[in-house]
């Protein structure tokens, strides 16, 4: 046996997150038809939400079984979950982009895609502010811009 | 003969139909390497402008783009850990690591010399061997259907990294994704909780679009600082050595592609991961460790899902059913311009069959040329700094959610399913077999329930069915040894058997 190694800050939250999930599935699953046939629309999907849940229960047990995390200063532990679970680079990234496809409709592709673009590289970029505007700006008009020419007049693709 | 030579060789003497086979066969290349934009779309929206043109013009094209599109998913596989297309999921599991080391345009060369020797072998089983392979694919019951979609979910699993029990957990989850909306059987809603919205289900599209476009690009981002690997592209073709070293794999892989392609309902991707597993289990040396940059891992998979191609056309011309979802778009294609794939068309339409093999066997040698030339190029984009490359990514991504349905609802899946992708990576549970799922999961119990059926809902009928059967029975065997193979008992059983050899 190896020794079991620390639990990951967030590995018991997502699994009693999923599984929480996975009965309100199950529930939704069971209102189909209930426990009928085996070739009842039904059955295929209880029978899936079985096997998750076999299987997150397997799971949460070998989570239990690992040793919890040690106890440490709060801002230790989020210094901690930043660098396993969610960088900022993560997280700002994840808020631009819902921030995007939220602003998709008010202010169309084109706008919304360039604002989008600019203000991604501006943040993940390195160096002076001068440098990332001078690169970002014309990266992300030429970006949409090639984008828009392709897709919409050459693959005739509707654009949001 | 003469009548069967002189269809073959239309395009090849038609400047017209010449180009447009080329045509097509760069435009699949790139359009397969786009992330987000894949060879079904592609077709889906080559066919709404070629109502107007000649059906061979159209034909010519749209084989083109399959062609290349198949081929063309592997690059962004290898350069940027992003298939372009379901068919190179297996590619990305050494051709990434094999980026990661600066030998990209190595890896690249080879999946092209191989794509096109698999080509070439599912070409070859097109034209001699439809009539055979069609007639045994015939004899296929709905229980075999769902025997091989549940082999193909088991080799997801087998390829789940660290945990198997995560990758069955990510499956399961994928199935599930596969089950909302309406009921294709009995119409009635699954899954909805009770939203119109929901209706419709989850385009697969938009899931595989999420998980491998977005959630790969906020993976990404945990090394956003680290410095971008210079690929190596000076040797793009490879050594006639290494291309002779992995010939008998390439032969192996191609005939399980043929194979694989050649069913309904399967296609490029349960080929490639079946022929990757095979190369798994039969390479006792490979180059590199597997998922390590084991140029094993690659050859596998490419010769498979490009000889899946020509596999794919036996049941789409000779019986009318689509052998993955692009031959499923072309039969679409087809139908508009007024031919009816099936059993008459080789009757009716015989130029039809030897025009495909012709235009085919064509595209194959675009796509050698086109492969080997184009990669400088290509390989430059792994070097632009992934805080640039990045946003293109998720912008790519979006479009082509968008591109599905012309519906921002797509959209809103693709990134609803790519934060949901990046927090299970984060935690240890691989994509491959959620998308698997998704894609693998209707067939499995659409075709358990018609089974189901047919024995009057009776298990033991259902039991009785999977052994009495042959053909039920030899993959029924093939299941319980894959799952029994990746158990501890395996080694003390292995240990016990026989040797041949």
């Amino acid at each position: 046996m190896t020794p079991s190694r620390p639990r990951r800050p967030g590995e018991l939250g997502l699994t009693l997150l999923l599984i929480g999930s996975a009965f309100l599935l199950g529930r939704e699953a069971y209102r189909i038809s209930g426990f009928a046939g085996p070739s009842s629309p039904g059955f295929g999907p209880l029978a899936v939400v079985a096997v998750v849940l076999g299987g997150l229960a397997i799971e949460l047990l070998r989570i239990l079984r690992r040793r919890p995390p040690e106890r440490e200063p709060l801002a230790v532990r989020v210094r901690r979950i930043g660098h396993e679970i969610l960088p900022l680079p993560v997280l700002v990234a994840m808020a631009l982009l819902v921030a995007y496809v939220t602003a998709l409709e008010p202010l169309g592709f084109v706008s919304s895609s360039i604002l989008f673009l600019t203000a991604a590289m501006l943040f993940l970029l390195r160096g002076p502010l001068s440098r990332r505007l001078l690169l970002a700006v014309p990266v992300a008009t030429g970006t949409v811009a090639a984008i828009r020419l392709l897709f919409q007049e050459l693959f005739q693709v509707l654009l949001p | 003969m003469e009548k069967a030579l002189g269809y073959f060789l239309m395009s090849w003497v038609d400047p017209y139909l010449f180009f447009l086979v080329a045509l097509g066969t760069l435009a699949g290349i790139y359009v397969g390497a786009i992330p987000g934009l894949s060879v079904t779309m592609a077709v889906s929206i080559l066919i709404s402008f070629t109502y107007a043109w000649d059906t061979n013009e159209a034909l010519a094209l749209m084989v083109g783009i399959y062609m290349g599109g198949v081929y063309g998913g592997s690059r962004t596989a290898i350069l940027l850990n992003i298939p372009g297309a379901p068919a190179a999921i297996a590619t990305a599991l050494d051709g990434y690591p094999l980026a990661k080391l600066g030998e990209a345009g190595r890896a690249i060369g080879v999946t092209t010399v191989v794509s096109f020797l698999g080509g070439f072998v599912g070409i070859l089983a097109l034209a001699f061997g439809a009539p055979l392979v069609a007639e045994i694919s015939l004899m296929f019951a709905p229980r075999d259907y769902m025997l091989l979609g549940i082999m193909g979910l088991l080799l997801v699993a087998s390829l789940s990294g660290e945990s198997l029990l995560k990758g069955v957990i990510a499956g399961a989850l994928g199935i599930l994704v596969s089950m909302v909306g309406l009921d294709t059987m009995s119409a009635q809603p699954r899954l909805t909780f009770g939203s119109s919205a929901l209706l419709g289900g989850v385009s697969y599209v938009a899931v595989m679009i999420g998980m491998f476009g977005i959630a790969e690009a906020l993976v990404q981002l945990h090394t956003i600082g680290a410095p971008v690997v210079k690929q190596r592209v000076d040797r793009v073709v490879p050594a006639l050595s290494t291309v002779l070293r992995h010939l008998p794999l390439t032969l192996r892989a191609s005939a399980i592609g043929v194979w694989i392609g050649a069913l309904p309902g399967t296609g490029g991707d349960i080929a490639a991961l079946m022929a990757y597993d095979h190369a798994k289990k039969s390479v006792k040396n490979p180059s590199r460790p597997f998922g390590q940059g084991a140029y094993e891992g690659l050859v596998a998979p490419e010769a498979a899902n490009n000889a899946a191609v020509g596999g794919a056309f036996i049941p789409m011309l000779t019986l009318g059913i689509p052998g993955d979802a692009v031959t499923a778009v072309i039969i679409a294609a087809l139908f508009i311009h007024g031919l009816r794939p099936g059993p008459n068309l080789m009757v009716d339409t015989p130029h039809l069959f030897w025009f495909t093999v012709g235009n085919l066997t064509l595209a194959n040698f675009f796509l050698l040329v086109f492969g080997l030339t184009g990669i400088r190029l290509f390989a430059k984009i792994v070097e632009v700094p992934k805080a640039i490359l990045l946003p293109i990514v998720v912008v790519l991504s979006v479009v082509g959610a968008y591109a599905i349905n012309n519906s921002l609802t797509d959209v809103y899946w693709a990134v609803g399913f790519g934060i949901f992708g990046y927090v299970l990576r984060v935690y240890g549970y691989q994509l491959g077999p959620v998308v698997l799922g998704v894609i693998l999961g209707p067939i499995v119990e659409s075709n358990f329930r018609r089974t189901m059926i047919a024995v009057r809902e009776s298990w033991t009928g259902f039991l009785l069915e999977l052994v009495s059967h042959p053909i039920t029975f030899v993959l029924l065997i093939g299941i319980l040894l894959s799952v029994l193979r990746g158990t501890p008992l395996w080694p003390r059983l292995s240990a016990r058997l026989p040797r041949p050899f």
